[in-house]
């Protein structure tokens, strides 16, 4: 993923008017994956690093909260929340009846910049979006206030999770980066339930 | 699915205001004093508020009631019809621009008057397909006047029905065909050819949520009423 916006995108986020758009693509675990953006109207996404065609993005006009979404650094975890309100009560059933799918989803959030005609913007490389953000669903949520549908879904990146396996190790490569010549944990990688592990040289 | 067309005809609104509503940001104010605007609806979508429409007939006030009944404060849409022919490009005859000849409406009947003139007034077509969210498109005015900026039209898209577009800016013209710029960015992607509405463009809507009652009347003395009604763009 480069991380180099073009000249033309620099132009205009050192500019006073930015025309961006938020696009939202997350994979279910069915294999359907949901394409949104912020804006009004259908887009046609051309083939990027998560589509391999041009897919429509459907622009509901309802993510109506982004958040602050910081650069993963050194594994740093993070953890953020979408919402979306004024939905309908399908979508709002969605976050309920559908969880199984949404739970461990690859969330992908792009960013995409117009020029004064509204017309996308080559952003980084040759493509006109830029990935900014990648992360795992874990919780959806709805609620209904008495007039209006709000869904949620929480979601972390790679490094935040929290549930751990039972069985963890060290790996040979950690073993000898703490001791270069020390082979005690070569043999870790055969270690599965149910074996037996002869140590020793 | 046949939408409802807004009986323009029998709710004659005293004025309306249609307009292209942008989601604008201020992206802070700097140690200078300047300001970053930021974008990021996309292009907007439309907003028109009728204001003024004296119901003073039995009619008009049923109309009114049996309207706002139908839409259900806003989950259902209807095609709303713009009435702008005095800014329209209708031909003229010896600097006179012809007028239209309205077709007979029955009061009585809420839901199935026609929309448009008896005899089209300007035909125009779009030259080349257009791209979808393209917001520079090839007009050919076959009957009607020169294009200026600032008209209104609209397409009768096939996936997602009547969009309007106004025309921003005239960029280049060549006989009877003009470069132009539009917005909002072109709803659907249309074929060379396709017919554009001059005459009586009209646009998918929905009741604006929050003003969902505004269609039913407080009517005075039994028998007369008035009511504001605001529209907006239905996806």
């Amino acid at each position: 993923m480069s991380t180099s916006f073009s000249s033309a995108a620099q132009t205009q986020l050192l500019g006073g008017t930015i025309r961006p758009a938020i696009f939202f693509r997350m994979a279910l675990n069915d294999g359907s994956v949901i394409r949104l953006w912020g804006g009004v109207g259908d887009f046609s996404l051309p083939a990027n690093a998560f589509d391999a065609a041009a897919q429509t993005y459907r622009g509901l006009g309802q993510i109506n909260d982004i958040p602050v979404m910081q650069q993963l650094l050194g594994g740093a975890a993070e953890r953020v929340s979408f919402t979306m309100s004024g939905v309908d009560a399908t979508t709002a059933a969605l976050a309920d009846s559908e969880a199984n799918l949404v739970r461990g989803a690859q969330i992908q959030v792009g960013l995409v910049l117009f020029d004064n005609g509204w017309q996308p913007l080559t952003i980084t490389g040759s493509s006109i979006i830029r990935w900014c953000a990648e992360y795992e669903a874990d919780s959806p949520g709805g609620a209904h206030d008495g007039t209006r549908w709000t869904i949620s879904l929480s979601a972390a990146s790679a490094f935040s999770g929290r549930r751990r396996s039972l069985i963890s190790r060290y790996t040979p490569q950690d073993q000898r980066k703490r001791s270069a010549t020390d082979a005690f944990c070569d043999k870790t990688p055969q270690i599965s339930v149910g074996t037996s592990i002869l140590f020793g040289p | 699915m046949t939408l409802p067309v807004w009986p323009w005809r029998l709710l004659l609104p005293a004025s309306q205001k249609t307009r292209l509503v942008n989601q604008a940001i201020s992206g802070g104010i700097s140690i200078a004093g300047m300001t970053q605007t930021i974008v990021s609806s996309g292009g907007g979508h439309w907003v028109s508020d009728l204001s003024g429409i004296n119901l003073q007939t039995p009619d008009q006030i049923r109309c009114a009631r049996a309207w706002s009944a139908l839409l259900d404060a806003g989950a259902t849409s209807l095609v709303l019809p713009f009435w702008d022919l005095a800014q329209a490009p209708r031909p003229t005859i010896g600097g006179v621009a012809v007028k239209p000849s309205l077709p007979a409406i029955t009061a009585s009947d809420y839901f199935n008057n026609p929309v448009g003139f008896t005899t089209a007034l300007m035909s125009s077509t779009c030259i080349g397909a257009v791209a979808l969210r393209a917001t520079s498109m090839v007009i050919n005015i076959a009957t009607g006047s020169a294009l200026c900026g600032g008209e209104y039209f609209s397409i009768n898209h096939a996936g997602c029905g009547w969009r309007l577009y106004r025309i921003a800016q005239v960029t280049a013209v060549s006989g009877s065909q003009y470069t132009c710029t539009i917005r909002p960015p072109l709803r659907e992607a249309i074929a060379t050819g396709t017919a554009l509405e001059f005459d009586v463009p009209r646009c998918t809507m929905k009741l604006v949520a929050g003003r969902s009652d505004s269609l039913d009347p407080d009517v005075g003395l039994g028998r007369f009423g008035k009511v504001d009604v605001a529209f907006e763009e239905a996806f």
